[in-house]
């Protein structure tokens, strides 16, 4: 009984944060208080129970390489490389996009997403600005680079929230998630770049001048005239990169896990570098999106508690008796879910009813977790709100007054968004069902 | 130079398109840089005679470029006669620990940045389009932004202030960025030791956009360096 009133919580609560998105961090605390609420009193869980359950470690994983991301995007090297790109691109909008979109996915397979984007579209921005662009050019390019984000960030086990949450749960290790994972979203992502191609040439192809297109360069070669690499800044900073991807691969050999990985790496660059890192604290981490997923772990841990996961997961395999079958609702099912709700409380409910499915099918376990985990990011990147690159990158055009040849202000929203989120969306999900299928 | 490229049509050129892009730069280049900069990369690409013919084609919209080109000194030859004449100034700047810009040029800023490490820069800026991370992000962190409000704060017989006189006649018109006269009144002269103005084109009479006239250079600055 407290189940499924727990369930009905958990599900209203996330359709109203999705709606109500201005006021999501009240509705999500509301949530909280109320499921925490009727696990204490109707029940019968303690609360010590209750936080027993919470992933408290995936949330110290998320602080640390938040902060590692901003520490890093100080060094000024991401600066330099989106620099670099535009000359390299010679003021081509083709060589553009791919070198953005190639960099962003990279980037977010080490960044949170939302470093990533900060870093990399003010520079992209300016570039258009002083090339050139067209309204479909810039749905084309901003779409590519929020699949590339997407994609990236699910590449490995520290690029977004999904992977973290494996990682950080002990649900996968390190190594397993990277190469499942990176092959198919590195192969995913090409084969999204190439498709962008044609359609490039045939709806959105820019004819710039050559003395236009030198002039737009020349002067964004002035913009960022005096770029500096801070390089002790980059070297301790990749120095730590590489003792924490050690520990993460083989840390678990000597019981070091990855939250511990995690303060072992951040901590004496925070020692090192303590002025930028007091300002990132202050300053820089997103301790909204946090405490966002503290009160839905603290409502997944509810519902756990009340075994009503358990009995879902039980149900699903006692209705669906094939196995190929019940994976596919399982993976379709996180997929839209995620499109609605958004990666965070889509993967936190989720993952409990995954493992339950595994756990009661027999199903390799690694190989469906990282299904899940592209699932969600075809969910992702099936509508502009679904990520947290959606909005950040429509609002980051808004803002910078970017203007096409014609004079317009860019628009980059929902609809110019959704006729590629829906190819994309179908060709990871496709993908990754697929892939999951083909392994079972 | 730029023979190469002398079959480009410059009948298609696109105004508009180097119009947007100058706007882009004008607010943290300034305008005498920006058009210093389209200048340069005209005459690398195309030579000096198709210099001219752009010069003829943007010289209405884009004025500065096409009084540069009436310099008729290339490129090199500019950059040369600015540093060798900003380089006059250096010695006796020496002297001041704050330097203040009212408005942005940043070829010219670049020059005192460099020549002169030890001193305090505060910049304000002439627009309000400028991206400040990306404008400081070119300069060591003796360089920051200040507002006209600053100007008296950072006045003090340790302290001199530049601005810029555009086209300046010889009947002492000329023209300034807006916010020059905003910011230089006669409190604020009064608080600083020199204020000077770097002259730049003169003694070309024309409208120059988005720049205030004034009738009087002497009203303004108490001495005058010519820059080009």
């Amino acid at each position: 009984m407290d189940g499924v009133l727990l369930i009905c919580v958990m599900i209203l609560t996330l359709a109203v944060q999705a709606i109500f998105s201005q006021r999501k961090m009240v509705i999500i605390f509301i949530g909280a208080t109320v499921s925490v609420t009727l696990s204490v009193t109707v029940g019968h869980q303690t609360m010590k129970s209750i936080y027993a359950n919470v992933p408290w470690e995936v949330l110290a994983i998320l602080i640390g390489l938040g902060i590692f991301s901003s520490l890093m995007a100080k060094s000024g090297l991401f600066d330099v490389l989106a620099v670099l790109a535009s000359r390299v691109s010679r003021g081509s909008h083709l060589l553009i996009i791919i070198m953005f979109s190639s960099i962003m996915f990279f980037l977010s397979g080490i960044l949170n997403n939302l470093t990533a984007l900060l870093l990399l579209l003010p520079v992209l921005i300016s570039i258009l600005n002083c090339l050139g662009t067209s309204q479909k050019f810039i749905a084309l390019c901003f779409s590519l680079i929020i699949v590339a984000c997407n994609l990236g960030g699910a590449s490995t086990p520290i690029g977004d929230f999904p992977a973290i949450l494996l990682m950080g749960t002990g649900s996968i290790a390190f190594v397993k998630y990277l190469f499942i994972a990176f092959p198919i979203c590195l192969l995913l992502f090409l084969v999204i770049l190439l498709l962008s191609v044609p359609y490039y040439q045939m709806k959105t192809k820019m004819n710039i001048g050559k003395v236009e297109s030198s002039i737009g360069l020349s002067v964004l070669r002035e913009l960022y005239r005096n770029l500096r690499i801070k390089k002790s800044l980059l070297f301790a900073g990749l120095l730590t990169f590489l003792i924490m991807f050690s520990l993460w691969t083989f840390g678990s050999k000597i019981g070091i896990s990855p939250d511990i990985v995690c303060f072992l790496g951040i901590g004496p660059l925070l020692l090192l570098y303590n002025s930028e890192g007091e300002d990132i604290i202050k300053n820089k981490v997103d301790f909204e999106t946090i405490l966002f997923l503290a009160c839905l772990f603290i409502m997944v841990s509810c519902m756990a508690g009340s075994g009503i996961l358990n009995f879902i997961a039980i149900s699903m395999s006692n209705y669906i008796r094939s196995p190929q079958m019940l994976i596919f609702m399982l993976m379709i099912g996180t997929g839209i879910s995620t499109s609605i709700f958004s990666a965070g409380p889509s993967m936190a409910t989720m993952l409990p009813i995954a493992q339950q499915v595994i756990l009661q099918g027999g199903f390799p376990a690694d190989v469906v977790l990282v299904g899940i985990a592209l699932s969600v990011c075809a969910g992702s990147s099936l509508f502009l709100t679904a990520a947290t690159a959606g909005p950040l990158s429509q609002n980051m055009i808004e803002k910078s007054k970017l203007t096409t040849q014609d004079g317009e202000m860019a628009k980059f929203d929902l609809m110019a968004y959704l006729r590629f989120g829906l190819v994309y969306f179908v060709i990871i999900q496709l993908v990754a069902v697929f892939f999951v299928l083909f392994n079972l | 130079m730029g023979a190469e490229h002398s079959n480009l049509s410059l009948t298609e050129l696109n105004t508009k398109t180097i119009l947007k892009t100058t706007s882009v730069a004008e607010p943290e280049l300034g305008h005498f840089s920006t058009s210093l900069v389209v200048y340069q990369t005209v005459y690398e690409l195309l030579g000096s005679h198709f210099s001219s013919e752009v010069a003829r084609i943007l010289g209405n919209d884009l004025p500065l470029y096409d009084e540069i080109n009436r310099t008729q000194l290339s490129p090199n030859e500019i950059l040369s006669t600015i540093k060798e004449n900003l380089g006059m100034m250096f010695d006796e700047l020496q002297k001041y620990e704050r330097i203040i810009f009212v408005g942005i040029e940043s070829i010219i800023i670049d020059n005192f940045v460099a020549a002169l490490p030890e001193a305090t820069f505060y910049l304000i800026s002439h627009s309000d389009m400028v991206n400040k991370e990306r404008l400081l992000a070119n300069f060591s962190t003796n360089v920051s932004l200040a507002s006209v409000r600053d100007i008296t704060i950072l006045g003090g017989p340790n302290s001199i202030l530049f601005s810029y006189i555009f086209c300046q006649t010889q009947e002492q018109t000329a023209l300034v960025y807006p916010i020059t006269i905003r910011a230089i009144g006669v409190d604020v002269r009064q608080l600083y030791s020199q204020v000077i103005g770097l002259n730049i084109l003169p003694p070309y009479k024309r409208y120059l956009h988005k720049m205030s006239e004034i009738s009087s250079t002497d009203q303004f600055f108490t001495k005058q360096y010519q820059v080009i």
